[in-house]
């Protein structure tokens, strides 16, 4: 079923941080994905499931996180190019026991 | 999308899908009544709500939207009203009669608040309602008499990268064709504001829908919850979506691309053709109950790990790009849009199936949802009753 997939993964702006899994993707391989002239080749850090994202970059803590070409939030912690990008690392703009945390906060 | 659909039209000039007799119970006092009777006649749609009385202000306001909204929606071709409550029954009565409906009011002053006597007049007038709508035919009817609503309900980030795309083309398909389109679930635009207001006629509807968000986010602090956890929920996080503005920026691609013409409150009707929004709660039963409320016929419903909730009265389709989704629940899953995640397909090619799959089910076929009997409407609550 995966090789009739359009790719492993997706990459959906050329500004993006990340990639979206369409298959699984195991901690040691090599991913590569591209859209338009950029393209972008990683060595995977953490098992990512299906439709999770990777980074594609290595990112410092307290960046934004774009995915097609919008801001979903801001790293927390240092993020290294191949590893899952998920709650662990990131987060939005939100509200915690009825106060604001912005992302850029 | 030129071609049309068969559909049932009614005298104030809307078309129906469906040809349903709603039994209608305005008050808590006839729910047992109603369902006893919709148990009689199970060819008939059953609503009912648990307030009657002492609903009072915004809640009032919004009651009698809801309940006049699920009777004159375009798929009901008759209504048998039941209530413990005649002033206001009898206007809800003269109000539905007035789009040229068949309206029958069964009132427990009427019979000695014996519910079982109303459950008698009540079977025998549905069953002869029923014969009458059994003889009506639909007709041909075209795009522009069409009124669909989209909602994503357990969302996954293959809803954004494919099946929102997917309802999205048919929503600039609809609209371009004079149809009329709406999407709701006001805090799912949360981080995708920038993206709706760009595509708003006007300052004013640009305005309407930053401050909506902003009145919804502000509903939020003031309870005092956890955002995350709720939204984005446990299951979305599970299935890979992170913060409310990545499963927004998703969500809002169910609106297509083209003009958004205006905004509605929950249940309010648009007043004329093009996308619209509607201010409303995200919970699906609530947010389908509000399209439904407003006219709206059918409801396109993705899902990323699978929703079974459906619309009583409008016939709602289930759209999953989720490979292992469209796999494993093929009893759920109207349409499976995961070919446009594989080579072997594309979004052109499975929004040309899925118009055509819209149109079929417009003409009489059956979602997997009415087969199922998974319909519900719902009143909303705002406030404390008196």
């Amino acid at each position: 079923m995966n090789a009739q997939l359009v790719a492993q993964a997706l990459v959906l702006h050329e500004s993006d941080s990340v990639a979206i899994a369409l298959v699984p993707l195991a901690a040691g391989q090599c991913l590569s994905v591209q859209i338009g002239t950029k393209e972008w080749t990683v060595q995977i850090v953490d098992d990512i499931p299906r439709y999770h994202k990777v980074a594609l970059i290595d990112l410092p803590s307290k960046r934004d996180v774009k995915k097609g070409g919008d801001v979903i939030g801001r790293t927390t912690v240092p993020v290294r190019a191949g590893a899952h990008i998920h709650t662990h690392n990131l987060t939005g703009t939100t509200c915690i026991k009825g106060k604001w945390r912005a992302a850029s906060a | 999308m030129t071609v049309g659909f068969e559909g049932y039209h009614r005298e104030n000039g809307s078309v129906g899908v469906r040809n349903h007799l709603l039994i209608l119970s305005t008050t808590g006092l006839t729910g047992p009544a109603a369902r006893r009777i919709g148990m009689a006649l199970p060819a008939a749609k059953v609503i009912t709500t648990p307030y009657g009385s002492g609903v009072v202000g915004e809640d009032g306001a919004l009651r009698d939207r809801m309940l006049l909204g699920f009777a004159c929606n375009p798929n009901v071709g008759a209504i048998l009203l039941l209530s413990g409550k005649p002033p206001e029954a009898e206007s809800y009565r003269d109000q539905i009669a007035a789009t040229g409906r068949p309206v029958e009011l069964l009132l427990l002053d009427d019979h000695g608040q014996d519910t079982l006597q109303v459950t008698d007049d009540g079977v025998r007038a549905g069953a002869r309602l029923l014969r009458m709508l059994s003889r009506q035919q639909r007709a041909p009817a075209s795009i522009s008499d069409l009124f669909l609503a989209a909602e994503c309900g357990r969302s996954d980030p293959s809803s954004g990268l494919a099946a929102n795309p997917l309802v999205g083309r048919i929503a600039d398909a609809i609209t371009t064709n004079g149809g009329r389109f709406i999407v709701g679930e006001t805090m799912e635009w949360f981080g995708a504001e920038h993206h709706l207001e760009r595509r708003a006629v006007s300052p004013e509807v640009a305005r309407a829908i930053r401050a909506a968000v902003g009145r919804r986010m502000e509903h939020a602090s003031a309870s005092g919850i956890d955002l995350i956890g709720n939204n984005p929920g446990p299951t979305n996080i599970a299935a890979g979506l992170t913060t409310l503005e990545e499963k927004s920026l998703g969500a809002i691609q169910k609106s297509g691309t083209g003009p958004i013409v205006g905004l509605v409150g929950h249940g309010e009707a648009p007043s004329g053709p093009g996308c619209w929004l509607m201010d409303q709660p995200f919970y699906a039963p609530e947010s389908l109950s509000g399209f439904v409320a407003s006219g709206a016929q059918m409801v396109l419903f993705t899902t990323g790990p699978g929703n079974s909730f459906c619309s009583l009265l409008a016939p709602t389709i289930k759209i999953s790009a989720n490979v292992d989704t469209c796999a494993r629940l093929r009893e759920q899953i109207d349409f499976d849009a995961s070919g446009i995640l594989r080579a072997d397909s594309s979004l052109e090619k499975e929004t040309e199936a899925l118009t055509r799959q819209v149109l079929q089910t417009a003409s009489g076929a059956l979602t997997f949802g009415e087969i199922l009997s998974e319909g519900e409407e719902v009143v909303s609550r705002i406030g404390a009753s008196l």
